[in-house]
């Protein structure tokens, strides 16, 4: 490498005229005789881990490479790291070096671990609690202006046992970010309404979003300070709380949120969007299909159905499902799927939200092992409910195959089932979010 | 114009290899002159192309910033990758969603820990499609001109209407420097806090990389910090000193982010020291001991790093002392008339022995003169024939401070004589000054300096560019000469 740097200073100095081929010779001589001899002498090379970036934002590609190993040797890679609620997370996976003594975790295969194949971002989307800790947990960031600071490192052979009688080869620290640098949170108490608003730097004006979370309720702020690293004014909406009155929450608060947003100083009054998630997403048809109230100049909805319909309160909404609470279904685990209850679809209109009422583009994001809602026969249904009131051109719908129900921005883990406890009922459980078994 | 710019840069990285010291003493004066010359010739230049393309947009320029919000999408966005850095990685800033062939000012701002405002500008023009990409388009005016990627860095100096003449130091290097980036409307060069910015982004420059240990050492009388990169080690490790301008951390915490624990020294200007003004040799060889014995720190793989006079006395000790055995070691900018540090006070010794240094013409202190001085009396010169070990020199030829270029070469000399030449690497930089500092650091020209009996204005020496481009180049070498050696 310093060699090919002189080769760049050389080509320089030729340009500016200022060598000779004596020169040229005596000094190319010169660089090669430092090198080889200093390689010799050295009698141990320190196994290199290299991250990049070291600090990046969770949503930003990384990454990992290891070097300076003998060649074709067996090596685990662990990332590991502690929640803010002081859990620990692991995920691991074996590779072999190449003829050089390099693994390159975007390139080579994992032969084995959390995960097996050529998967680039694996370390931090197989993380799973540590064996020993608390279960059914999931990894979610409450301190935003914190990053997760994981520790990759490099063990010697395929560990199967436990890591903590191992010691590593080396060492890396990567933090990953929810918030750009410049990026402000303000406390939003007012009109009624509870949430917090994330602002990028600037004057602005920006383009605003509304970001509803589902039914797992309190102020979940991760996604919209991304969104906000991103260039929009995001409000996290607090809806289903112990601050709020199930009773008291409606198409109103929806509506007084999103014009909190709309007449914002720092928020551009005519492009503001909504982003829903699970009940959000049915928060975000109902309200927007509602004519005349409010004009959001996108939607995007993500593992929601348009079969719950929120009208006054959402305590309506809760009832009408607990009608069908018989068809909960429990699998061998356990673990609650709610899937049921909103199915069959309906096919009387009353029943569900009318989206062909909606005039701006919508983009509808489901994932078919869905075990909560049913999201992706909602989602075909709604394109069909589009196309014959004329307004399918606004729709566009992805549907991915063998994914589940929480679809969390990239490279977050993904868990098959976690603790949930109802708000309505206030009973707690292990809700259940995809069935298939992802380490085929 | 970018011919002009890319000659200087071509200009500004070239090797001396032999020469007698006057004949290539004449040969850089000259080579100075004409990078000057050129590069003020192109700055004319380039005001003239800026008048013409203002005239030229006039109209399309007189557009409000109402009508721009309104006819597009969103209001201008300015945006850097990543916002999250080391001080010594570059990062790209881009601009949209601007009116085509628009004219605008990119400002840096930075507060430092006194408080005090750091502000750097330059001029653009959008292209057709209202977009800035400041890694790829050229700067008609400001701070800097041409394709400088990392200008709004390098170019930052203290703001008008604050303190002046004060280098831009850390204390605390566990938090980073936290750099603001704004767009305004048109070309301006001041008054920016009267208008309104466009769009504004910030960025992060961190010391430290994420994992990276700091550890305070007071033992055995040794006073500095320890940098540790991550993992159980064992590390190679350097030692790392300055000048006489006392104690900094933070290019041994950079060290340390690039994988070797690194000791920053504190020796001279320190609270807790003994000594004041100096400590003897004693002191850097038990700091060496101190080294080795820590337990992540691969004992037979330790090299020395100084800059100024701690090169020097790395120099020395690297020369005379058997038992200080480093593997390789690196000096910018050294001083070849150095006393023996000896039992220390030398600070004290210098000021008694040294001539009365000179005022230029704005009353700013040069050293460097009074300091060859000493230089050419060979029984007060450095004695480098001792060194085992491969040699890094990197040399500004502006340095007013030191004899940098004569002191290098004087040592090569005494290398050479000895057979070891080819031990030896020599980075010269024209129109580099003394204060070669990691990448993208501010270049300073002059700055307030703290003698123990008085304060004066120091000429370092350094114009701009060069100095910018001798910065990120050294740093990179040093970097592959320490993976090679080390």
């Amino acid at each position: 490498m310093a060699f090919s740097a002189s080769v760049r200073t050389l080509r320089g100095a030729l340009v500016s005229g200022g060598f000779s081929c004596l020169q040229t010779r005596e000094y190319l001589k010169r660089v090669e005789v430092i090198g080889p001899s200093a390689k010799m002498e050295a009698k141990y090379i320190l196994p290199k881990i290299t991250v990049q970036p070291t600090r990046g934002l969770v949503d930003e590609m990384f990454y990992i490479a290891v070097s300076n190993i003998s060649p074709h040797q067996e090596v685990t890679i662990r990332s590991f790291l502690q929640s803010d609620d002081k859990d620990f997370w692991h995920a691991y996976a074996y590779y072999v070096s190449d003829n050089s003594g390099v693994v390159n975790v975007a390139e080579d295969n994992s032969l084995g671990g959390s995960y097996t194949g050529r998967e680039p971002t694996g370390l931090i989307w197989s993380l799973k609690p540590v064996p020993g800790g608390r279960t059914a947990l999931r990894l979610r960031k409450t301190e935003i202006f914190t990053p997760f600071v994981i520790n990759i490192s490099v063990y010697k052979g395929h560990i199967k046992g436990d890591f903590k009688e191992e010691t590593a080869l080396a060492c890396a620290v990567m933090e990953r970010w929810y918030v750009t640098p410049g990026v402000s949170r303000i406390e939003v108490k007012e009109n009624g309404i509870y949430g917090a608003l994330f602002l990028p730097p600037g004057p602005g004006p920006f383009p605003g979003l509304l970001d509803l979370w589902g039914g797992g309720g309190g102020l979940v702020e991760y996604r919209s300070a991304l969104l906000a690293s991103h260039g929009y004014a995001t409000l996290a909406l607090e809806y289903l709380s112990s601050k709020t009155e199930f009773s008291k929450i409606g198409e109103k608060y929806f509506e007084a949120a999103f014009g909190y947003l709309e007449s914002h100083p720092q928020v551009t009054r005519e492009h503001v969007g909504i982003f829903g998630l699970c009940f959000g997403a049915s928060v975000t048809l109902s309200v927007a299909a509602n004519e005349n109230k409010i004009n959001p100049k996108c939607l995007v909805c993500v593992s929601g159905t348009h079969v719950i319909r929120i009208g006054e309160s959402i305590d309506k909404a809760f009832a009408d499902l607990k009608l069908n609470e018989e068809k909960t279904r429990f699998d061998e685990n356990n673990h609650i799927i709610w899937r049921e209850l909103a199915l069959p679809i309906p096919t009387d209109p009353n029943k569900k939200v009318n989206v062909g009422n909606l005039k701006c583009p919508l983009l509808l994001i489901a994932g078919s092992d869905d075990q909560n809602w049913p999201t992706p026969e909602s989602a075909e249904d709604i394109e069909k409910m589009m196309k014959e009131a004329g307004n399918g051109h606004l729709l566009t719908k992805i549907i991915y195959p063998k994914t589940g129900h929480l679809i969390e921005p990239p490279y977050s883990p993904h868990i098959r089932f976690s603790n949930f406890v109802d708000l309505h009922t206030r009973k707690k459980g292990k809700a259940k979010w995809y069935s298939i078994n992802i380490n085929i | 114009m970018s011919r002009a710019t890319s000659f200087i840069s071509a200009a500004a990285i070239v090797e001396i290899q032999l020469g007698e010291i006057k004949c290539s003493y004449i040969v850089q004066i000259i080579k100075g002159m004409a990078g000057r010359m050129a590069y003020n010739a192109a700055y004319w230049l380039q005001t003239v192309k800026t008048g013409t393309l203002l005239a030229q947009n006039m109209a399309l320029h007189k557009r409000t910033m109402a009508d721009m919000v309104s006819q597009r999408r969103r209001t201008p966005r300015v945006w850097a990758r990543p916002t999250r850095a080391l001080m010594d990685e570059p990062f790209q800033l881009e601009v949209a969603c601007l009116p085509p062939h628009c004219p605008v000012t990119l400002r840096s701002t930075l507060y430092s820990e006194g408080n005090d405002l750091w502000e750097a500008f330059s001029h653009y023009v959008s292209d057709e499609r209202g977009r800035v990409n400041v890694s790829k388009d050229e700067s008609l005016g400001g701070l800097y001109i041409g394709r400088e990627p990392m200008g709004l860095l390098w170019s930052l100096r203290l703001a008008v209407g604050g303190r002046q003449n004060i280098r831009l130091r850390k204390k605390n290097i566990q938090t980073p420097l936290v750099v603001d980036i704004s767009l305004f409307d048109g070309h301006n060069t001041d008054n920016f806090n009267t208008q309104t910015a466009l769009a504004m982004t910030t960025m992060e420059r961190w010391y430290m990389a994420p994992g990276v240990r700091r550890i305070e050492v007071r033992e055995n009388g040794v006073v500095g910090t320890l940098f540790i990169p991550p993992g159980p080690g064992p590390f190679p490790a350097l030692l790392d000193v300055w000048g006489l301008a006392g104690f900094i951390e933070h290019r041994a915490a950079l060290l340390a982010s690039r994988g070797y624990a690194c000791l920053a020294l504190a020796y001279i200007n320190h609270p807790e020291l003994q000594l004041g003004s100096g400590m003897g040799i004693s002191y850097f060889q038990e700091s060496w001991k101190l080294l080795q014995s820590v337990p992540q720190v691969s004992a037979d793989r330790l090299g020395l790093l100084g800059s100024c006079f701690g090169a020097a006395i790395f120099i020395l000790m690297a020369s005379e002392l058997p038992d200080i055995s480093p593997r390789c070691l690196v000096a910018i900018n050294s001083p070849s008339g150095l006393l023996n540090p000896g039992e220390g006070n030398y600070l004290e010794k210098m000021q008694r022995l040294l001539p009365e240094p000179k005022l230029d013409a704005n009353g700013h202190l040069m050293i460097k003169d009074a300091i060859l001085a000493i230089g050419i009396d060979l029984e007060r010169s450095l004695q480098a024939s001792g060194i085992q070990c491969p040699v890094l020199l990197v040399v500004g030829e502006d340095d007013q401070c030191v004899p940098a270029l004569e002191s290098a070469q004087r040592l090569e000399a005494q290398m050479r004589a000895v057979g070891k030449g080819h031990l030896v690497t020599k980075l010269s930089y024209p129109e580099a000054g003394h204060l070669i500092e990691p990448p993208y650091h501010p270049v300073m020209r002059s700055s307030t300096f703290i003698f123990p009996n008085q304060t004066a204005t120091m000429l370092w020496g350094g114009v701009g560019k060069p100095h910018a481009a001798a910065q990120e180049d050294s740093w990179r070498k040093i970097l592959e000469f320490l993976d090679k050696h080390l």
